[in-house]
């Protein structure tokens, strides 16, 4: 039938054609993206089969550009993606609306284990299988985290020279992060915006 | 240290940083391990691990620091401070559809 969606892609939901998104549409798309696991590219995934793919609010465009913003907005990505939806689609009310839904899951796990974590000290022989099992752990999520971080600076660069030199702060001379994080961004100020003036 | 230092504490170390979770955790190591004393490492990293290995956003592990210090006030308190960044996303917003509407 002529009309229908000639690109073959999957029917949108009756009632939210590429239409306006209601208050319980946008709760229920983030909570799915907020059990999504793989962390801001998982929740990513979701949204952009929901709002782009299945629902047809956004065009992809548009999508790309939201993502790109958000990537520049300190805190979390996903955060201020959850706000700028939220906004869009249902108003301030909405911006609550999807940060509820994006964090609810994470937030009830997350105090579930903690809670647990109580319990386990009160049992001291289960404490000392932490150093064996969830510490290690730990370590290895923070060296993956940092090597994705550093894998753009690891090559000759004046970033690099900005790490080490922050590095060297650290390990080295003990300094504060906050110290390091606010003489880093002076640092680059300087060297990157002398750059840019001259090129 | 009191719910609001320790609130104050995330929204500051959070508004600072760019990209999620890990980036912080230096600083509340620095802040709530060694000057403070209010956590120990073993917790920080707990915090983190549990928050990393359950769905949606790795940044939660503030709400089990906030869990371990004031209870369930403190970890809802603690969410919220993380998100509140999320908001100057407006004004980007705002500024992305006026030179839209202008161009």
């Amino acid at each position: 039938v002529a009309g229908d969606h000639p690109d073959g892609g999957p029917t949108p939901r009756p009632g939210s054609p590429g239409g306006p998104i209601t208050r319980r549409a946008l709760f229920r798309i983030f909570l799915k993206a907020g059990l999504a696991f793989g962390g801001g590219l998982g929740i990513l995934a979701v949204l952009e089969q929901e709002l782009v793919t299945l629902r047809r609010a956004i065009d992809r465009e548009e999508f790309l550009r939201l993502y790109g913003l958000g990537r520049i907005v300190p805190s979390g990505t996903m955060t201020a993606l959850a706000v700028a939806y939220g906004y869009r689609f249902a108003g301030p009310i909405g911006t609550a609306i999807a940060l509820c839904g994006l964090v609810l899951p994470a937030l009830v796990i997350t105090v579930a284990l903690t809670a647990a974590y109580g319990l386990l000290q009160q049992h001291g022989w289960l404490l000392d299988l932490l150093p064996v099992t969830i510490l290690p752990a730990a370590l290895a999520f923070i060296v993956v985290a940092g090597v994705r971080l550093g894998r753009d600076v690891f090559r000759p660069s004046r970033e690099l020279l900005l790490a080490t030199a922050a590095f060297l702060g650290a390990a080295v001379f003990g300094l504060n992060p906050v110290v390091l994080l606010l003489a880093g961004g002076a640092a680059g100020m300087v060297l990157f915006g002398r750059r840019e003036a001259s090129s | 240290m009191s719910l609001l230092a320790l609130c104050v504490t995330v929204f500051t170390y959070n508004a600072m940083t760019f990209g999620n979770g890990p980036v912080m955790v230096p600083l509340l190591q620095a802040d709530l391990v060694d000057r403070r004393g209010v956590l120990s490492t073993d917790q920080l990293l707990y915090a983190f691990t549990v928050a990393r290995v359950t769905p949606g956003q790795a940044n939660t592990y503030v709400a089990a620091i906030g869990y371990m210090l004031h209870g369930l006030v403190g970890a809802l308190a603690c969410t919220a401070a993380i998100m509140l960044p999320g908001y100057l996303m407006l004004p980007l917003l705002w500024g992305m559809s006026g030179s839209g509407a202008s161009a």
